[in-house]
């Protein structure tokens, strides 16, 4: 096989591998429906991808049906309320037939069995300034259940985050 | 280094900047990330892959191998890093097995561009990345799992296994002749004496089983792995039997060595006593595990409560002396490196391959050094240590010069014998001579030159000669 031709193929594989992997990361941004999730915050930093914040959410720590063991997945039924969160109405080891649902998986850890929902780190970069109380994350969700965050929000506005002295050398 | 088949210096060099340059550019983007625009930081990283994939594959073309090969090392480490980056831009979960499922990603693609492109360089990263991927894989299932710690007598299994398929694919790209098969040689030989050196710790052996082991996704792992393994080695000999590739004498030793180093795994279990710690899971609600201090069995039966091993020797202040079971099982484990040490010079020596004797000998050179540091510290006190250092020093450097001279020997006798020219007797001539041989050959040039100016002179009075007869 010839250099260029060797170098086209691997090219395409490459690229092809990469945009597979951004549709499937962008699908439920491009078609899911849009809801506002209640959390609660911590800080911390990821070796390998940088400084993000761990976001625990209001619907992290529903009750789970008695059959619901570490590593299932869960399916939460969201319904929205009039101060525009959307909150759980129903906890379900089934996905729902109708309705906008996410989809999770239950968690042991020291709080006792939670959910996960794979939306649980929001990144930005080291030297960022952000507000870290009263936050909603805005997120779209699939028709799977699968979500993707969109952005914070805070008192239902977009936050507003400030890199303090940032320089090639900081 | 002169060798053919093994990496220049140069190549070593230009590898190396294009790690350096891979950080750099992770770096320089990540400073300014937050005003680059989603869709652009995507273009930025694959044209920055791509780039040095085309750029690579250009210099190859052109003859510049060395350059081109550090450039495909360039692009596989970008890819790899677009993958992290791509999936940090859309918030995917940094949990442990949201990592492992990028490194698998990066993996793959880096995998399949090495064989598309033929790059034996670009395979080292994909082999890394894999061994990376795998461990992830490992932990993150204990990651699941709230009440159940790592076993990491499973994760040697799995490494072990590792080695197994190494072979296995050396033995397939060997019997179709594909340069593979050489690189898949040496990171066979490279893995496991890399593995027999983490056993030969005594420190490492207590650990191998302080955790439960039931039927849960590790084992599976272990399974899976240790299968896919099997199959591919008996794939491998199956084809390198009919292709006449077959080196009966190698076969008989990977198996040998691979079963020597299960009969360390698994004797661990035996060996490490039943001294060590039982500690609490849970703080608040305190369990009382405290009890089973000593008992490791029933410590590991209780789901609220972790196992911590005696450090028998170790550096973190252990103090209580270590069974006999575990200094036979750490004697055998030694042997078992030595061992391998030996054979893998005999095979290089065999073979006539120097790549692999300067293996062998690198090892060898580490476990001395190892073995001197771990019996100074756990015998001696400072004074001691002091006087053992000087008396050990002396002992290594002229340790070090007759195994470098011994080393030097074996590489020109495989050398010599395969016709390339020896490069220690390159070196001892250029010692001996005041001239060095880029003199000499600058010298037997310009004597070929004058001859040949001199038949140029002859021939053209023969022509003048002629000329002057015609008219």
């Amino acid at each position: 096989m010839k250099e260029l031709t060797r170098l086209m193929l691997a090219l395409g594989i490459l690229l092809g591998i990469a945009g597979v992997f951004i549709l499937y990361l962008s699908w439920p941004l491009l078609t899911g429906t849009t809801v506002i999730l209640k959390t609660q915050p911590v800080d911390p930093f990821d070796i390998f991808r940088g400084q993000y914040m761990t976001i625990n959410y209001e619907i992290s720590n529903v009750e789970l049906p008695e059959e619901i063991k570490e590593g299932d997945n869960v399916y939460v039924l969201l319904k929205e309320g009039d101060d525009k969160i959307w909150h759980a109405e129903r906890v379900s080891p089934n996905k729902p037939d109708n309705g906008v649902f996410i989809k999770g998986t239950a968690r042991q850890s020291w709080r006792g069995l939670t959910v996960e929902y794979g939306i649980e780190q929001y990144f930005f970069e080291r030297n960022a300034e952000l507000p870290l109380r009263d936050l909603d994350v805005k997120a779209k969700i699939g028709s799977s259940g699968q979500a993707r965050i969109v952005g914070l929000l805070q008192y239902g506005k977009p936050i507003n985050i400030t890199y303090r002295d940032v320089t090639l050398t900081s | 280094m002169l060798n053919k088949k093994g990496a220049s210096f140069g190549t070593i060099i230009a590898v190396f900047g294009s790690i350096l340059i891979a950080l750099g550019i992770g770096w320089l983007i990540a400073q300014n990330w937050h005003q680059i625009p989603a869709a652009l930081k995507i273009i930025i990283l694959l044209s920055s892959t791509s780039g040095a994939y085309v750029a690579g594959s250009m210099l190859r073309i052109r003859g510049y191998a060395n350059i081109g090969k550090s450039l495909l090392v360039l692009g596989a480490l970008l890819y790899t890093w677009s993958i992290f980056l791509i999936a940090q831009i859309f918030f995917t979960e940094s949990s442990l097995q949201g990592t492992t499922n990028l490194m698998l990603i990066a993996w793959l693609g880096v995998l399949a561009a090495s064989y598309a492109l033929n790059s034996s360089a670009s395979l080292v990263v994909a082999l890394v990345e894999f061994v990376i991927w795998l461990s992830l894989q490992f932990f993150a299932f204990y990651d699941d799992n709230y009440y159940r710690d790592p076993s990491f007598g499973l994760l040697t299994i799995i490494y072990l296994a590792v080695g197994v398929l190494l072979y296995g694919m050396s033995l397939l790209h060997r019997a179709r002749q594909h340069k593979f098969g050489s690189v898949y040689q040496w990171w066979t030989g490279f893995y496991l004496l890399l593995f027999a050196y983490i056993l030969s710790f005594q420190i490492v052996l207590p650990h191998l089983w302080s955790g439960r082991v039931g039927f849960s996704a590790p084992l599976i792992l272990v399974i899976v792995v240790t299968a896919l393994a099997l199959i591919v080695m008996q794939s491998g000999l199956i084809f390198a039997k009919r292709s006449g590739n077959l080196n009966k004498r190698e076969l008989i030793g990977v198996s040998l060595f691979t079963i020597f180093l299960m009969l360390v795994i698994i004797s661990t279990i035996y060996s490490i006593g039943k001294e060590g710690y039982c500690n609490s899971r849970n703080y608040n609600e305190g369990a009382d595990c405290n009890r089973f201090n000593d008992y490791r069995e029933s410590c590991l039966n209780e789901k609220n409560c972790y196992w911590s091993p005696e450090d028998y020797n170790g550096i973190f202040g252990g103090n209580k002396n270590p069974p006999i079971s575990l200094w036979l099982v750490w004697i055998f484990s030694n042997l078992v490196f030595l061992g391998i040490i030996l054979v893998i010079i005999g095979y290089g020596t065999w073979q006539k391959q120097p790549r692999i004797i300067n293996l062998g000998i690198f090892f060898f050179a580490l476990d001395i050094l190892s073995r001197y540091i771990g019996f100074i510290m756990d015998f001696w006190g400072y004074t001691s240590l002091a006087i053992t250092f000087i008396i050990g020093g002396v002992i290594l450097i002229i340790g070090g010069f007759y195994t470098e001279k011994w080393r030097r020997k074996l590489v020109a006798q495989a050398r010599s014998e395969t016709g390339e020219i020896g490069e220690v007797k390159k070196e001892e001539v250029s010692q001996q001579n005041a001239v060095g041989p880029k003199d000499q050959v600058i010298k037997a040039q310009r004597q070929q030159i004058q001859q040949l100016q001199k038949q140029v002179q002859t021939l053209k009075s023969l022509i003048q000669q002629q000329k002057t007869k015609k008219k």
